[in-house]
């Protein structure tokens, strides 16, 4: 109830602040690990020392605020507790222990995270050591500050326990009064609170409470210290304890005064203290009890003093006589107060709302008389009579008890069932158990209910014997004529003749022993069917327009059999019926002996797969356990990898703006225009052409060139088919710079003639594999020099893709030979290889382009205008325009036909004659082309060609 | 007197039972426990009649009837209207209704002379009643409550209403009804008097989770027992209680 709401008795215990600190760092020693050696790693060492520091410091914490929390406070208690924690414990001390304790908590709290803070800079396990004993001590220290708080404290919550436990709100009656006037001996009469009782003045020094009963309720009494009359600044604690309770109980007062004055004080003094205190007794039920009646009572005063009490009276003061001594009249004291005090209450919560919650389930509401009808109850004669006897007899002698359905059930058990019958009134109760049909012709029973249906029935019968009598059914039925005669007659003929027709059919079905098919029912002649009628005697001339006639007509013009809708449905056998299959061990089997020993052979048969415990077709077996495509997961370009998710937005958009800045960059040649001959440096040399995707990161980037290569792999390969054989073992960037230049006429027409060619038997170099050596060699982008040649070598073995190049074990040709010996001259440090191959150029960058990409065997220049200028135009043009600072070296007539549209600020040129012996003098000899090269490429920041690189081919594998 | 019950083990035999003063309704249950109860009581006097409304054993929610006839609801078949018919006195009529709202236990409550109505209720479904009950109607709510039927039980001697009802609302209904009323709970605080409470002018029934204190409520108000021979109405409370109980609880 309402007074858990202030027990004090649950605070825990404070202890001093020895005690105190002792708890902690006895905890702290038993929670937290206690071994660590200085060649743990200092992070660890670290660890430990914290963990102690913080596990102190929040021990701490957690005690301190238990403290705050537990301890009332001032504010939020009643006023009562509040005004007499104020009078006996000083709330300006009580609040300031409390606040001396949450500031030492904080405090505790700030140590920790300095000494927290300063863990990070120890660097050996005796200075963490030393950091933990300083924080402990320094927290053990702020405690033992607070000494005197908890001391005090402890003091408080031991008088707090032991406060009695007053509910401030219940029904209370207060007594007070002069010290030694009979206060506690009248709580003592009316409660069973045995508070001391001693006759000198202030016995009682605090407050008592003791709990009577009466009207089904309970009081609480509350015994007060005597009060002296002096001014409220002039009073003592245990005054002030009942002045408290006198100013916030709402209670009935009782004022006890001693009219004998033999507790030492006058009766006006009594008065006095009355009049001083009044104020107190505002709005309370009040009520004057003159006690010791035993040795004075009221009338046996002076006139003078009744008249105060009698002015009392006037006042609407309740004065009562009584004795706790001879003990009368102290219930009707204590009954008066309470009566006093409920009336008051009761008044006050009728004002309230919720008083109607109550009020309404406690009023009977008696009707009004509304009209003059009388509305009498019903109850059966036997109940009444039942009523009364069990009266009289006082619930002896029932008259013997029935056997319910319930014992029925019980006895029969099983047996038992619910006979709904049972209890059917009706007017004859042998009716009770007809079988009456809920439906009866078609109908419900009930439709033929009808209370009149005798009466009815009577009528019907009455009509019908009148329609009887007047003869209404005694009408001549013989009223053949001779027409109608005749008509059976003749019936009876055609009857007895299709009869016989029948027999006949069927006799000469039996006759026959073959089994015959059956046909469809043959459709009757009219001839025969008018000659058979006009036998039996009836007129079969002009019967055109007869029914028969009229449905052979019909028949003929269409047909009235339609193909059935549905198919039959049969089994293999042709049954239509369904037929239960003999199982696959027993079909063809004679008989059970047959059986048993078809099954003996078949395990014979199987004894020897049995015993090598081979596998049959019909074990179970996972053929593959884990499927590839199950297990291994490809990557598209769109999916992101998981990092691509954590990474910061502002990167993206970094990112994203240089890319801005880049791409016009890539895409227009102008800047490079500008820089007329002197070489431009430029990172993008060949523009990409945009994928859609802007790769981010370089993961991304790497995934998006392997499924674009990917891409164009298996392109390239689709497109082999429509070359027929031609575009294989291409470069990636070649593949895909050229791609549309192979769906081209000139290419296809190009493509099939070679094919045709080879499949004519013609010998064709270089091999298919190896025509594009030259986009394999390096990346279209990377190209930094271009040597143009006519077409292939037309020998076996020596043509390669390369123009000039020929493969390993053939010597190199007289061209190449003049080319080694201008480089000789040219580059300082040649060696002339013994090989041929120049696949060591083509690899830093030097395309060596045919004009012709290949040759019949033996028959030089022979694919001349078969389309292969038209392609290799494209490649040199692409450079010429995507391309910037590569350096041509046009060697011959042709070569230089070849490159008179290259754009000579954009490129480098170099033209002298061909390197071929009959030419080689005429110019190329000392033309120094490959040091000027060099020179160009070097002033445009360009990687050299390193002349002399030049490996056999055994180091890189052609195929 | 009132009898505690129960229907397999619920407490709300208001649902499965309809008592009035010429017969007596119960739903066919797993066991006979429940029939019997009725059966020892009322055998003598009114026929204790087994029935089922549609297949349903709710019967006390379906039906409606006082001493003057029984209303069923169109769910009822064609064999449990002869059923019940066969079973009933000859004096009480039987109507089968065409009611939307065909739980009618809910939407109606009566005695033998006044019936209050759900205020939807169809205006044929009230001719019939006022034919075959031969009662007064009023289209009524108790406690802002539209189903009467559940919110309150009534006999001709007093009744029970649903504890939030307001004293004003109780003494109009009081005087519309002619019979006292208190409002009060069954089944230890339960609202739903009319599936808690079965009574007629001399016995009643409650689920056995009523307390004592609503017994001796119910059985004051209803006159039952020991309350009928004595005639005068004991149930005038008590002032001093009535104060106690005021400052207690409010």
């Amino acid at each position: 109830m309402a007074s858990s709401q202030y027990n004090f008795k649950k605070i825990i215990t404070i202890p001093t602040a020895q005690d105190f600190i002792d708890i902690i760092l006895s905890k702290t020693q038993r929670k937290t690990p206690t071994v660590v050696h200085k060649q743990y790693k200092i992070a660890r060492i670290r660890n430990f020392y914290l963990r102690k520091i913080k596990f102190t410091q929040q021990s701490f914490h957690d005690k301190l605020q238990a403290i705050l929390t537990e301890f009332p406070k001032l504010e939020e208690v009643h006023p009562f507790y509040a005004d007499l924690m104020n009078v006996l414990y000083d709330k300006n001390h009580y609040k300031l222990a409390l606040g001396q304790l949450n500031i030492a908590k904080n405090l505790i709290d700030n140590v920790s995270k300095d000494y927290a803070r300063m863990m990070k800079f120890a660097d050996s396990l005796y200075r963490c050591k030393c950091l933990k004993r300083a924080a402990l001590g320094r927290m053990a220290t702020i405690v033992k500050r607070q000494a005197q708080s908890l001391q005090y404290l402890e003091q408080v919550r031991q008088h707090l326990s032991r406060l009695p436990s007053i509910d401030p709100n219940t029904r209370t009656l207060l007594i007070c009064g002069y010290p030694n006037v009979g206060k506690s001996s009248f709580l003592n009469k009316i409660t069973r609170a045995d508070v001391e009782v001693q006759p000198y003045a202030f016995t009682t020094k605090s407050l008592y409470v003791g709990h009577t009963d009466y009207k089904y309720l309970r009081w609480q009494v509350v015994d007060t210290p005597g009060i002296l009359d002096h001014s409220l600044e002039d009073r003592n604690t245990i005054e002030m304890q009942a002045i408290t309770a006198l100013a916030h109980l709402r209670a009935a007062i009782l004022y006890v005064m001693d009219i004998s004055e033999t507790c030492g004080y006058t009766l006006e003094e009594q008065l006095n203290l009355f009049n001083n205190i009044k104020v107190l007794f505002t709005n309370k039920p009040l009520i004057i009890a003159l006690n010791k009646i035993d040795i004075k009572r009221l009338d046996e005063l002076s006139p003078e003093k009744r008249a105060v009490f009698e002015q009392f009276a006037k006042d609407d003061v309740k004065i009562v006589e009584m004795s706790t001594f001879s003990e009368e009249g102290v219930i009707e004291v204590r009954n008066e107060a309470c009566d006093r005090l409920l009336a008051h209450r009761v008044d006050i919560k009728l004002k309230s709302r919720k008083v109607n919650d109550v009020l309404n389930r406690l009023h009977v509401t008696q009707p009004l008389k509304r009209d003059e009808r009388v509305r009498a109850p019903y109850i059966p004669e036997g109940v009444i009579q039942r009523l009364e006897s069990m009266q009289v007899n006082n619930g002896q002698d029932q008259p013997a008890k029935k056997k319910t359905e319930r014992d029925l059930e019980v006895e029969l058990e099983e047996d038992y069932h619910l006979d709904l019958r049972k209890t059917w009134c009706l007017e004859n109760n042998d009716e009770r158990y007809d079988v009456i049909p809920e439906i009866y012709r078609n109908k419900n029973i009930a439709d033929y209910i009808d209370p009149e249906i005798m009466a009815k029935l009577e009528e019907l019968e009455h009509e019908e014997e009148a329609r009887d009598q007047a003869g209404f059914y005694d009408l001549d039925e013989s009223e053949d004529d001779e027409e109608t005669t005749a008509i059976r007659k003749l019936a009876k003929k055609i009857r007895y003749k299709r009869q016989v027709i029948i027999g006949e059919s069927r006799s000469k079905k039996q006759a026959r022993r073959t089994p015959s098919v059956p046909r469809p029912k043959k459709p009757i002649v009219r001839e025969h069917l008018e000659s058979t009628m006009s036998e039996l005697g009836i007129d079969m001339d002009n019967k055109e327009d007869s029914h028969y006639v009229a449905k052979m007509h019909e028949t003929r013009s269409r047909s009235l059999s339609r193909p059935a809708t549905k198919r039959k449905r049969e089994d293999s056998e042709g049954n239509v019926r369904s037929s239960s299959k003999v199982p696959r061990d027993k079909s063809g089997v004679r008989d059970v002996k047959m059986a048993t020993k078809a099954r003996k052979i078949n395990k014979l048969g199987q004894r020897k797969m049995n015993l090598d415990a081979r596998l049959g077709e019909s074990d179970r077996r996972i053929f593959t356990e884990k499927p590839k495509h199950l297990y291994c997961q490809k990557r598209m370009a769109t999916q992101k990898s998981i990092t691509s998710f954590f990474r910061k937005k502002r990167e993206i958009s970094d990112v994203d703006e240089n890319e801005d800045v880049k791409e016009p960059a890539a895409t227009t040649p102008k800047r490079i225009k500008t820089a007329s001959n002197t070489p431009v440096a430029s990172p993008f040399r060949i523009s990409q052409p945009n994928s859609p995707i802007v790769p981010k990161t370089d993961e991304e980037k790497r995934l998006a060139e392997r499924v674009e290569h990917n891409r164009v792999v298996a392109k390239m390969k689709l497109e082999a088919k429509t070359t027929r054989g031609l575009v294989v073992n291409m470069g990636v960037s070649w593949y895909k710079a050229f791609e549309k230049e192979f769906s081209k006429e000139y290419f296809q027409k190009l493509a099939n003639f070679i094919a045709d060619e080879r499949e004519k038997g013609v010998t064709i170099y270089p091999p298919s594999n190896h025509v594009f050596t030259f986009t394999r060699m390096c990346e279209l982008n990377e190209v930094k020099v271009v040597i143009l040649g006519q077409d292939p070598y037309h020998g076996p073995n020596q043509a390669h893709g390369l123009c000039f190049s020929v493969r390993k074990n053939v010597p190199p040709p007289p061209s190449l030979q003049n080319m080694y010996k201008e480089l000789k001259a040219d580059i300082p440090g040649f060696v002339m290889p013994t090989h041929g191959t120049l696949l060591g150029w083509a690899k830093q960058g030097v395309l060596l382009l045919n004009a012709c990409l290949t040759v019949e065997k033996s028959k030089a220049n022979s694919h001349k205008g078969k389309g292969w200028e038209k392609f290799t135009d494209a490649v040199v043009q692409y450079l010429n325009d995507r391309s910037a600072n590569i350096v041509f070296l046009l060697w011959g007539r042709d070569a230089q036909n070849k490159g008179a549209r290259i754009n000579k600020q954009r490129h480098h040129v170099l033209a002298t004659a061909h390197p071929s012996p009959l030419s080689a003098y005429n110019g190329f000899m000392g033309c120094k082309h490959f040091s000027k090269a060099n020179a160009y490429l070097k002033a445009a920041g360009l990687p050299e060609i390193d002349w002399s690189n030049l490996p056999s081919e055994d180091e890189f594998p052609l195929d | 007197m009132a009898v505690r019950a129960q229907f397999e083990s619920s407490n709300d035999i208001g649902v499965f039972a309809r008592v009035t003063n010429a017969y007596c309704l119960v739903g066919i249950g797993g066991s006979e426990n429940f029939y019997s109860t009725f059966e020892s009581e009322l055998h003598d006097h009114i026929p204790v009649i087994h029935s089922s409304i549609g297949d349903c054993r709710i019967v006390g929610r379906l039906t409606v009837g006082n001493r003057h006839g029984l209303l069923v609801p169109a769910s009822t078949t064609d064999s449990e209207l002869q059923h019940i018919r066969n079973s009933l006195p000859d004096n009480v009529r039987l109507r089968r209704c065409e009611e939307r709202l065909s739980a009618l236990g809910n939407v109606i409550a009566c005695n033998d002379y006044v019936a209050l109505i759900h205020p939807d209720l169809d205006k044929e479904t009230e001719q019939i009643l006022t034919d075959t009950l031969n009662v007064e109607c009023f289209r009524q709510t108790i406690a802002d409550r539209v189903l009467v039927g559940s919110y309150s039980v009534f006999t001709n001697q007093g009744g029970i209403v649903h504890p939030k009802t307001s004293v004003q609302e109780q003494e109009e209904l009081s005087s519309l009804l002619q019979v006292p009323l208190v409002a009060g709970t069954v089944n230890r605080g339960s609202d739903v008097i009319g599936a808690g409470l079965l009574a007629n002018d001399w016995i009643g029934f409650c689920g056995l989770d009523t307390t004592a204190h609503e017994i001796s409520v119910i059985e004051s108000v209803f006159k039952l027992g020991q309350h009928n021979l004595t005639g005068a109405t004991t149930t005038a409370t008590n002032k001093t209680i009535k104060d106690a109980l005021v400052d207690a609880l409010a």
